[in-house]
């Protein structure tokens, strides 16, 4: 048995490696892993990976804090100036075609992405904080929220950082919904968004009643 | 004067490194996916000198019992967290219980290092401290070390006591990094270019870094390649850790 499992480890990480050498710089779309995410639902929630974090008005903010809508998250940082604009622009026509979805930008660049370099960002490109919330939090915790939504990254030269251009949705209570590698694959994106709030509208009544229970 | 000097520094050195660690030295190495030629250095830290065992993180999970297998937040770990464990606090006979510690995720653990006070190594330091064999600090260049370590991976048999005085760090384990998740591979590419050539896109494009420095390195290649084969919550078999300082 445990031989097996020598060979199945070796035999993958020949594989992997042998993938890698293979891989270009493409713009492939990994298929998202939905079973498993759907066998994760309920007790997983990417909010439990915790961390303290500060927003674009320098508030202090838990992942916690975040639940209770329907929320895109992506990692990046002000500074990027070749594909994060693109990936903003994906994230601003998800938030224009779906009203509801709160939208959270974490940066890879927590030492030049100050609370005060956000709020200019979200300035510049008019996000409102009503429904954008750009966090900037220790390099542990960007670390850990990265690992938990599949980003990889390295710092590549002083000034970037090479990262996925992946966009996690998650449901209210933080489980993923959907994770979009690269740019295509956004309309789906915006379908599953929507439904999400969509159920959410229906259940809100429900939520608000057990809150009120919670709370007292 | 001088040895005075020198001494009071040993001195601290000594008390700075903790029982069961072993102080390595600043120095540089080549990653195996440099991003430009130069070597990349790396400042003088503390490692352990094996492998966690299972009995070291049953210690852990006694006291923290939020990292016990039965109670492990989802996002933590997969369900095969600890699989070779019986119960919560039964990691098996005492010959288990030496043996370096398997099926942990990432998130547990920095959690049993930063119980510690210490973190995980990050990969560089990782990397730099496992070109050594017996004698040379980096024995990366010659042949016969590398049909060494393709031999002790495929068997997982035949680790050792490097030139730092650190043990095993080839042997029945892959261990986990603080950055593991720096592997970037094709599709994390920041670019949207047409991928024909990966190195025309130099900063601009992840797949530049696919550019091995060094191909020969195959162990250093097959360790990359575990790295990117891993999540955060990647709970496996042959899968273990130590920690640094």
């Amino acid at each position: 048995m445990t031989m097996l499992i020598n060979k199945y480890v070796s035999s993958a990480a020949f594989a992997l490696a042998f993938s890698l050498s293979l891989a270009g710089c493409s713009r492939r779309t990994s298929p998202a892993p939905a079973a498993s995410v759907r066998a994760a639902r309920g007790d997983f929630s990417v909010y439990d990976v915790g961390g303290g974090w500060r927003d674009q008005t320098g508030a202090v903010r838990t992942l916690d804090g975040l639940r209770g809508t329907p929320t895109v998250i992506a990692l990046m940082y002000a500074h990027c100036s070749s594909s994060c604009p693109i990936a903003l622009a994906t994230m601003k026509r998800i938030a224009a075609t779906a009203p509801g979805v709160h939208f959270v930008l974490v940066s890879l660049d927590p030492r030049r992405d100050s609370p005060g370099a956000l709020a200019a960002y979200a300035s510049e490109h008019g996000l409102s904080s009503d429904r954008w919330t750009l966090l900037s939090g220790q390099d542990a915790d960007v670390r850990a929220l990265a690992a938990v939504l599949g980003v990889r990254y390295r710092w590549i030269s002083s000034d970037d950082v090479a990262h996925a251009n992946a966009l996690t949705l998650v449901d209210a209570t933080g489980a993923i919904v959907r994770r979009q590698a690269g740019f295509d694959g956004t309309d789906e994106t915006i379908r599953a968004a929507r439904d999400l709030t969509a159920a959410a509208a229906e259940a809100a009544p429900r939520i608000h009643d057990s809150l009120n229970g919670i709370s007292q | 004067m001088f040895t005075a000097l020198l001494t009071i520094t040993m001195l601290a050195t000594n008390a700075a490194t903790p029982t069961g660690m072993v102080r390595i030295p600043a120095g540089s190495y080549r990653p195996l996916f440099a991003t430009s030629g130069a070597p990349a250095r790396v400042a003088a830290f503390a490692i352990d000198r094996e492998p966690v065992t299972r009995g070291e993180f049953l210690r852990f999970v006694r006291v923290n019992p939020t990292w016990r297998k039965s109670a492990i937040k989802r996002v933590f770990a997969e369900r095969s967290y600890l699989s070779d464990w019986r119960g919560d606090l039964d990691a098996g006979d005492d010959s288990a219980l030496a043996q370096p510690v398997n099926n942990v995720s990432w998130f547990a653990a920095r959690a049993y290092c930063d119980a510690k006070g210490q973190r995980l190594p990050t990969t560089d330091e990782w990397e730099y401290v496992a070109a050594a064999d017996e004698k040379r600090r980096n024995a990366t260049s010659d042949p016969a070390f590398i049909s060494r370590l393709i031999a002790i991976y495929t068997s997982h048999r035949g680790g050792f006591r490097n030139v730092y005085g650190v043990d095993d760090l080839h042997g029945q384990t892959w261990e986990l990094t603080e950055d593991f998740n720096s592997v970037v591979v094709a599709d994390d590419s920041r670019g949207t270019g047409s991928g024909v050539d990966a190195r025309d896109h130099g900063l601009y494009c992840a797949g530049a870094a696919l550019g091995a420095t060094d191909p020969s390195n195959y162990p250093a290649f097959l360790r990359s390649a575990v790295r990117a084969g891993l999540t955060g919550r990647s709970a496996t078999s042959h899968v273990g850790f130590r920690c640094a300082l």
